[in-house]
């Protein structure tokens, strides 16, 4: 009776077939990248573990990132979101308020003292503790004894991870993200305003199956999702190679969804999976519904100038030279000589095109 | 003898809340309630680009996400005297009604109605009584005994093993709950459904504004292109999708929504005279077809349904 059923009793007993299952395992599994080894792993956690008791704290938050962990397409994730992992507090959804909310928070802390997962929605205000305050502990009391016996911390979303629009000049109630907070716990930056359904679900399914943290990039974010530019997955970037720009969102470029590069879009100095994964499913993604990309997966992105000013207008921000070197990050040295050899290839094709361009227009007109 | 009581946090609503009652002989003789969140957005605005103002604005709430820059960018265009073309207009409102439609059912099923619904009740109903009951308010189809049979079951194993998760410490079998248990099976069946309803109808923010939650606006129009020779633009196919997703989502409104809400309504009539405060509500309407600006060309239409929504 004690016995928990596992994750794939649960979900034989939902009425999914075991071919839904594997074919669950297999989606998740590439969307992080994995071999099939790495799917047959996915496959055999989830038929024998059972479910992880997690607390979501919300903090300085909108919810965005608890709306869009809910938005989950696969039938599957939408029962891993509400049943694989036992969501024991979270201000979003639990039934109870009150004391009995806080005692759900305190019964999980202890019962499972080394065992849970935190989850973190939000910032956390550093210039007076009366900015954000539950059950009349300040966010950081709050969040210090919950990360005490946590097993890891996931940071959602930008807020979490770096401080997001309360942190954004002048920054007046001291905002900060986790990993400025708490030391010495494994912290996961799960980044965006707010981060992808497809990617919050592949990230709690990857601590699941495997137990241990996925690769983090320097910045702490999952490398399976962030380690593309937007610029470098998107479909518009043919345009951009050829130097077809929209010039002004009514003018005919914008018709014809050319590159949104002079319009703003922060793509070229932007780490997510919009390009790949893309939104609620893959419908789309804001380059494709015709809006440059606000660089919501990345740090201060609220104050790196104004969003429809483009990058080369920035001193420091040409995007032929800088933003490539930012774009490889660490590698400094190799990045450079990638970079220079990008930056011809790039010219030569983009003359090569607007010359069969020209030709073709001539042939028609 | 009064007594105060504190109840922080109130859950399920968005942001952080705080309500204190002063109590006397079993009544409520007086109430406060706190927002205990602050951000300071208004201060981060200043001197910011106007054209910026809406992602700020929208990240006041993401539950409600859309309507706070739909705000933001009407203030500007009011300001800079900018007037959006029809098509914008119509875009727009497209929008605003599919987080209208999203926004109350997720209000109602996931947020607030476990205040009324009472999850371990469901467990003693009979399916085939559900059943009857279901189909007697409404033609929705999955509405038979072994649909209701199997849901109570996926409950039953998940209240057995022991983690009860988001429904743990609830005021379950507490008096107040008055709906019989076949009516909390047939809420509990639709919180679950409505749960996968309401990632559907988004998709409308998602092929105009490029996601959701926080789908993208823009001063003076909308970011979205028109073109039908285009597939890379608003085509025939996108226009099909968003018709597709509207319909979809009217019919669980009108077969699912709308019945339960009635039906759970008629068990806690007496609440609709409980506070309230003022009885006077305005409206300043919405779904404008000439522009904003022109006061006339709103719909006031939905006055009586919000009235209704806010109640429960
Ligand atoms: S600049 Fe933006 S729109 Fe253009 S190719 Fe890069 S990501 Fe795409
Ligand atoms: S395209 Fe850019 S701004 Fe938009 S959601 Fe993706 S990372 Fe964020």
């Amino acid at each position: 009776m004690n016995k928990k059923p596992t994750l794939y009793e649960e979900i034989r007993a939902k009425g999914h077939s075991r071919r839904d299952f594997l074919k669950f395992c297999g989606t998740i599994g590439a969307m992080m990248g994995l071999q099939a080894s790495g799917v047959a792993q996915i496959v055999k956690a989830l038929e024998s573990k059972s479910r992880i008791p997690v607390i979501w704290l919300h903090l300085q938050e909108c919810t965005c990132c608890s709306e869009s962990f809910i938005r989950s397409s696969h039938p599957i994730v939408a029962d891993i979101v509400l049943d694989k992992i036992s969501l024991d507090y979270t201000e979003t959804l639990m039934a109870a308020s009150g004391h009995q909310a806080e005692k759900s928070l305190h019964d999980t802390m202890e019962k499972y003292h080394g065992e849970y997962l935190l989850m973190v929605e939000g910032s956390i205000p550093t210039e007076n503790d009366g900015y954000c305050c539950i059950g009349g502990k300040s966010a950081y009391e709050i969040l210090n004894e919950a990360a005490e016996g946590a097993k890891a911390i996931i940071a959602w979303g930008n807020c979490a991870s770096a401080g997001c629009v309360q942190a954004a000049s002048p920054n007046p109630t001291g905002a900060k993200p986790v990993h400025k907070v708490i030391k010495g716990k494994p912290i996961i930056n799960v980044q965006g305003c707010p981060p992808i359904a497809e990617v919050m679900a592949g990230v709690v399914i990857h601590l699941l199956t495997f137990d241990r943290i996925p690769q983090l990039d320097a910045l702490g974010r999952p490398k399976a999702f962030y380690s593309r530019r937007v610029h470098d997955t998107c479909y518009r970037r043919p345009n951009y190679d050829a130097g077809l720009f929209v010039q002004s969102f009514d003018d005919e470029n914008a018709k014809r969804g050319y590159c949104l590069y002079k319009m703003g879009c922060r793509g070229p100095n932007t780490y997510n999976s919009c390009g790949v994964i893309k939104w609620n499913n893959g419908v789309s993604f804001p380059i494709q519904s015709g809006h440059p990309c606000i660089g919501c997966s990345e740090a201060n992105f609220w104050d790196n100038g104004p969003f429809y000013q483009h990058l080369q207008s920035f001193p420091g921000f040409g995007i032929e030279t800088t933003a490539d070197k930012i774009g490889l990050g660490l590698g400094v040295v190799t990045g450079v000589g990638i970079a220079a050899h990008a930056i011809s290839t790039n010219i030569r094709k983009r003359k090569m095109i607007q010359k069969g361009i020209k030709k073709s227009d001539s042939q028609t007109n | 003898m009064s007594q105060r009581i504190v109840v922080d946090p109130i859950t399920r609503i968005e942001g952080h809340l705080r309500v204190e009652a002063e109590i006397k002989d079993g009544k409520i003789v007086d109430a406060f309630s706190s927002g205990t969140m602050v951000r300071g957005i208004e201060i981060i605005l200043k001197g910011r680009d106007p054209r910026d103002a809406w992602a700020f604005t929208e990240r006041v709430c993401g539950v409600c996400t859309t309507v706070h820059a739909l705000a933001s960018v009407r203030t500007v265009e009011n300001a800079l005297g900018i007037t959006v073309p029809p098509n914008a207009d119509l875009i727009r409102n497209l929008m605003f009604c599919a987080q209208y439609m999203q926004d109350h059912v997720v209000h109602f099923y996931h947020l607030h109605a476990l205040d009324w619904v009472d999850v371990v009740s469901s467990l003693k109903a009979d399916p085939k009584a559900t059943s009857v009951l279901a189909q007697s308010i409404s033609k929705w189809p999955k509405s038979s005994p072994g649909y209701f049979s199997d849901v109570q079951y996926r409950i039953q194993k998940f209240v057995e093993s022991g983690q009860l998760g988001i429904f743990a410490n609830g005021y379950w079998g507490h008096n107040a709950y008055k709906l019989p248990p076949e009516v909390n099976l047939l809420a509990v069946a639709h919180y679950l459904e409505a749960l996968e309803w309401q990632k559907e109808i988004v998709k409308v923010h998602t092929i105009f504004g490029g996601k959701n939650p926080h789908p993208n606006y823009l001063v003076g129009g909308v970011p979205c292109a028109i073109n039908l020779d285009e597939n890379n633009a608003l085509n025939a196919e996108r226009l099909a999708f968003v018709g597709e997703l509207f319909d979809k989502a009217q019919d669980f409104i009108n077969q699912v929504y709308i019945p339960d809400l009635l039906a759970i309504a008629s068990f806690y009539k007496d609440w609709g005279a409980i506070g309230g405060g003022l009885s006077n509500y305005m409206t300043y309407g919405d779904l404008p077809t000439n522009g904003y600006a022109d006061v006339g060309s709103r719909s006031n239409s939905g006055a009586d349904i919000t009235f209704l929504v806010h109640l429960f």
